[in-house]
């Protein structure tokens, strides 16, 4: 990793995590008046804030953890001596088909975090599965965790708006997802740990019928997926 | 079951033929609900309720009960019709009554004892998969997995179904196409693969269409006869049928198995296309005058295709099944035809997101009569 591109990742974590404090500001002066958001992941440092959320602001380490400028480890970071390609075994024979040749992928246990990538969903123009250019760095970053974490794995979901049939928004939502996955399939994540998952029009982040609220629900978001304990 | 006895059959009467106008129709001394049932079904079927003077057919009876009684007749006086119903609750007594008249009127076969299938909204991010009558009565839920659930679609036996879960199974959410029986109620991961798994339109033969995206792309597979999952986990005896960055949804058969017509985009532009069931060349099916069709319905009798076209909110359609001008009846989505070929139920959006009513159009007349509202917004309505 080259030292000035670790130095463009840190400073937009750091913006990330100034863009959430002034959203928190924002939110003690004038309150939480909007529609009521019903995504069960924020987007801190974003329009919406789950008012059920006490603490809407991301920890403030760098995402995943892993090294720092300066050597420092972070606690729960990159484990290098983890056999990268570990063979598990399915518990139910209905996942198999979630596996590849080599036995490598999804078995269901592991430990889902929704919140490690909260800040870095990424959003679709109407009618597009084309991933935005404003949106590289985010899945850059997603990226960096995923080399940087062997053992971690990374669901894509992919939403849309109301604005489309039930069938169709159902494929367009797969489709926005492989995109992202192509990108991160491209920044040299092996294929085995990255897995879709289309909810069509069916999960909105937000209920409004504006172009606002349809802006926000037409989105990626990413799940990170760590081995259990 | 009820018991149907007639002491007279079409003594004469005037039959119409499939004509694009309202029949008129009185019916006279019925009460309660059944007189609301047999309104309600005549006019899905093509009919409008007149005062006797008006009418071309008078149907007269009397409803107890477990009892029906029913003489239909024309306005020159021949008669159609005295039957006799019993052995069964009000509601079926009068749909049996409604298709003798449809039958007796049009010489055509009525639709008021089928089911429909659809989804509804039980709580928050929860639907479930429902069956009821045609006209929305007697609902049953057929799921109880508290996910969503999309696409429900009828073997071509009636005996079961089709739907696309987001059911977790061993902690793991993934679309999954479930085959449900509906006599045994026995249900089996159809189709799980890594990526989309939906579809479900099953052939006569019983060859399955499937829309997965377990190679990159969201791609039309075809499942053989007696295919099973769990015996082809790396899915080597699944045909490809397409190959395609672009978008498919809604694959839907002709009904005698030759062709597989589904939505896609060509050229960026939503096309309804078929593809030959044994694999070839996708041919684009041409729908003249609409706009973004997608959700195809291929009609029973095989000469229509049903549609949604949206242009500013979401219009139903019909265009002759080898393609040509389409027609655009009504605002609504998520058409499905009835076995008579004639009527399609749909969904209309009510306000409010995932909030849709069922509703029916008889295509020759354009009548559009709305279901009764559930609770919670109801979808993707299949018809038997």
């Amino acid at each position: 990793m080259e030292e000035n591109y670790k130095e463009k990742i840190m400073k937009r974590i750091a913006l990330i995590n100034a863009t959430a404090l002034g959203a928190a500001a924002m939110l003690l002066a004038v309150g939480c008046k909007t529609q009521k958001p019903v995504g069960l992941t924020t987007i801190p440092g974003q329009k919406t804030i789950v008012a059920s959320n006490p603490n809407p602001l991301p920890v403030p380490t760098p995402i995943g953890g892993g090294e720092i400028p300066g050597g420092t480890t972070i606690p729960g970071g990159g484990l290098p001596s983890v056999n990268p390609n570990p063979i598990i075994q399915p518990i139910n024979p209905n996942n198999a088909g979630l596996l590849n040749e080599q036995g490598q992928g999804f078995t269901g246990q592991e430990m889902e975090d929704r919140e490690a990538f909260a800040a870095l969903t990424v959003y679709f123009e109407y009618d597009s599965a084309a991933v935005h250019p404003d949106d590289f760095e985010k899945i850059k970053l997603v990226a960096l965790h995923l080399i940087q974490n062997p053992t971690h794995l990374l669901l894509v979901e992919g939403h849309c708006d109301e604005r489309g049939t039930e069938d169709y928004n159902l494929s367009l939502g797969e489709r926005r997802a492989l995109a992202v996955i192509d990108e991160l399939s491209r920044m040299n994540v092996g294929a085995a740990r990255l897995r879709t998952l289309s909810q069509g029009e069916k999960v909105p982040m937000m209920l409004g019928l504006d172009e606002q609220s349809f802006a926000e629900n037409r989105r990626g978001e990413f799940v990170l997926l760590m081995p259990a304990q | 079951m009820f018991v149907m006895t007639a002491s007279t059959w079409a003594a004469g009467l005037q039959v119409q033929g499939n004509v694009g106008k309202l029949i008129p129709v009185a019916i006279k001394g019925y009460t309660g609900e059944v007189a609301k049932v047999l309104a309600f079904d005549l006019q899905v079927m093509g009919c409008k309720m007149v005062p006797e003077a008006d009418a071309s057919y008078v149907l007269e009876g009397k409803n107890g009960a477990e009892n029906l009684t029913g003489i239909l007749r024309d306005n020159a006086s021949n008669f159609g019709f005295n039957l006799n119903i019993n052995g069964a609750a009000p509601r079926v007594l009068a749909h049996a009554l409604s298709n003798a008249t449809i039958k007796a009127i049009t010489g055509q076969n009525g639709i008021a004892h089928t089911r429909i299938l659809f989804t509804m909204k039980t709580a928050a991010r929860e639907w479930e998969v429902f069956q009821s009558d045609f006209d929305g009565h007697n609902p049953v839920a057929l799921t109880n997995d508290k996910s969503i659930v999309q696409n429900p679609m009828w073997m071509p036996n009636h005996g079961g179904l089709f739907y696309t879960s987001w059911m977790t199974i061993g902690g793991l959410q993934n679309t999954t196409v479930v085959k449900h029986n509906l006599q045994t109620g026995k249900r089996e991961v159809f189709s799980r693969y890594k990526g989309l798994n939906t579809g479900g339109a099953m052939a006569p033969n019983g060859t399955v269409a499937l829309i997965l995206s377990k190679n990159k792309s969201t791609d039309v597979y075809l499942a053989p006869p007696k295919w099973e999952f769990l015996k082809d986990i790396k899915g080597e005896n699944l045909i490809r049928l397409t190959r395609a960055r672009e978008e498919k949804s809604s694959p839907t058969w002709s009904p005698d198995g030759q062709w597989l017509c589904f939505h896609t985009l060509i050229g960026g532009k939503h096309s309804l296309v078929k593809i030959p069931a044994g694999g070839g060349q996708m041919v684009s099916i041409p729908t003249k005058g609409a706009f973004r069709p997608t959700q195809p319905s291929w009609s029973p009798d095989g000469k229509w295709i049903a549609f949604t076209q949206q242009r500013g909110g979401f219009q139903i359609g019909v265009v002759p099944a080898a393609g040509g001008n389409a027609k655009i009846y009504c605002e609504g989505e998520d058409p499905a035809w009835a076995s008579n070929s004639r009527n399609i139920i749909f969904t209309r959006r009510a306000g409010g997101v995932n909030k849709k009513r069922m509703a029916i159009l008889d295509v020759p007349t354009e009548q559009v009569k709305m279901l009764p509202a559930f609770t919670g917004g109801v979808g993707q309505p299949a018809w038997q």
